[in-house]
């Protein structure tokens, strides 16, 4: 691979990671807060804040499941590059999963975590093409969902566009009790915004 | 000194890159899933456990250029502990530190909250020395954690009422056992118990780090937290006869201190921020000439006459 594959990481990586992480634990500590992490460069099919999240959380220490859609060697060798992240084919052996909506039919494999270690659960990354506020106009192919759990004050809503249905499913019906469960960050473009299990959750 | 304002020849905050990633991935987790002691792994702080370096680690994770730190021991800003832990991430970071709560995005605390009401955006990071609330029934580190797992708390309660029935109330003043978010019964580190309500639904983030131990705990914004009790026997704070002998505060901690060598007695605040900026308001308003803070100043003002 030549020097003209590599996209180029953080620029000032101490700093940068610091601050999107930050921002990473204000959403999963917020729910459903939306945050502009104002970051700008993408990798391939992957946007600024997706970039940015894996450079941030990922290194050779975690195994990452990447969504079919998400699959090549630009991602692949980028990826590599920056965080050293180990590709995984099995989603049972992912402490961290990128995916596409349109890969997204069923959530078999993800690791919820078991009663005594449940930290051990998988992290899904689902990149999406819109995320709102409830105040702006719900857009064609767009759920609003009303979070309420710890981290909120009385309820708060977000706009994901689009959002798989079985995640939808998920979300709503909880069928692994807590603690068990997958925590959600969610990316589109330059935001980003978390669900974590602990949230109880209303499509609407 | 580089011009960045971090020591020559040290990483941002000390630890290594990859050490804050796999904290801050064990932060994410602990935050979603209120209560629960995360384990983590990585380097050491440079200082001998009990100083602190489980809250140490936490901060190093979390702190950027931005934020000011204020870190407390006791609710003191100037106990060794806090004075050289505060040195230590100035010369390793170059943020700005202070001693006014409200002006602090970070707090780091050994054994207190702060007096003054936290707000959205600050993180409180404790000092936690153990971690685990059924220690001192269940030595086994496999036993507490299926006891977590199972949501088995009846030994906390069996614990509790056995002091009811040794003292006729309940005796545990510090480290009180709370219940957060109706599921994960947590040790909110050895505060005294007067402080357990504040940490119920802060909108503060409370992240709790213990350095021996290796876990990592949290409390997000507006969540539940309740210190466990009885119907019969409501869980109930410290309360004093006295006033602060310096700003006459009928609200805050209190800590008895010997004043002249005959061995005579005063109380005064334990929160030494929130203890002087009382203080500075009743100098600033002597005549208590602000509105809705009368009161306070004439506490303040004939303090000790009025103790
Ligand atoms: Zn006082």
């Amino acid at each position: 691979m030549s020097q003209l594959d590599l996209v180029p990481g953080f620029s000032a990586p101490v700093d940068a990671a610091q601050g999107l992480f930050r921002q990473l634990l204000k959403a999963m500590s917020e729910p459903g807060s939306l945050i502009d992490t104002t970051l700008e460069q993408p990798l391939e099919r992957l946007d600024p804040a997706t970039f940015g999240v894996c450079q941030t959380l990922l290194d050779q220490t975690c195994g990452l499941w990447l969504s079919p859609a998400f699959e090549g060697e630009a991602i692949r060798r980028n990826l590599g590059f920056h965080t050293g992240v180990r590709l995984v084919g099995e989603r049972a052996e992912a402490q961290f999963a990128l995916c596409h909506p349109d890969d997204l039919h069923d959530l078999e494999g993800f690791g919820r975590g078991s009663a005594e270690y449940p930290e051990s659960s998988c992290t899904l990354i689902l990149q999406v093409e819109r995320l709102d506020n409830a105040s702006a106009a719900a857009a064609a192919g767009a759920t609003t969902l009303r979070l309420q759990g710890p981290g909120i004050e009385s309820s708060r809503y977000l706009v994901v566009a689009p959002l798989p249905a079985v995640l939808a499913a998920y979300l709503q019906q909880r069928p692994d009790p807590f603690p068990l469960g997958l925590d959600l960050i969610l990316v589109a473009g330059r935001k980003l915004a978390c669900v974590p299990r602990s949230s109880q959750v209303e499509v609407i | 000194m580089s011009s960045n304002g971090v020591r020559d020849g040290y990483n941002f905050a000390y630890l290594d890159e990859q050490t804050k990633r796999m904290i801050r991935r064990a932060l994410l987790k602990a935050v979603a899933l209120p209560g629960y002691q995360v384990p983590f792994g990585g380097r050491e702080m440079p200082m001998p456990y009990g100083w602190g370096t489980g809250g140490m680690q936490v901060t190093a994770a979390v702190i950027g250029r931005q934020d000011v730190l204020k870190v407390i021991d006791q609710g003191a800003d100037d106990t060794t502990n806090a004075v050289s832990i505060r040195a230590f991430f100035r010369d390793l970071t170059g943020v700005r530190t202070t001693e006014r709560t409200e002006e602090a995005t970070l707090i780091q605390t050994r054994h207190r909250i702060p007096e003054k009401p936290l707000r959205e955006d600050q993180i409180l990071i404790y000092q936690v020395p153990i971690p685990e609330p059924l220690r001192f029934i269940e030595p086994s580190e496999v036993e507490t954690r299926k006891m977590h797992a199972l949501e088995d708390y009846g030994v906390m309660h069996i614990k509790l009422y056995e002091d009811i029935a040794h003292y006729g109330r309940i005796a545990t003043a510090y480290a009180y056992p709370v219940l957060v978010n109706g599921r994960y019964v947590m040790d909110p580190s050895p505060i005294p118990k007067f402080d357990n309500p504040k940490m119920h639904r802060s909108p503060a983030l409370q992240l709790f780090g213990a350095g021996r131990e290796k876990r990592i705990y949290a409390v997000p914004p507006y969540t539940d937290v309740r210190s466990l009790d009885f119907e019969d026997y409501p869980f109930e704070v410290q309360r004093w006869e006295q006033c602060c002998a310096i700003c006459g505060s009928r609200d805050s901690f209190l800590d008895e201190v010997i004043i002249d060598d005959r061995g005579s007695r005063e109380f005064i605040c334990s929160d030494t921020d929130y203890c002087r900026s009382r203080t500075e308001q009743a100098v600033d308003n002597p005549s208590g000439a602000r509105p809705g803070t009368d009161e306070e100043a004439a506490n303040a003002e004939g303090a000790r006459n009025a103790c």
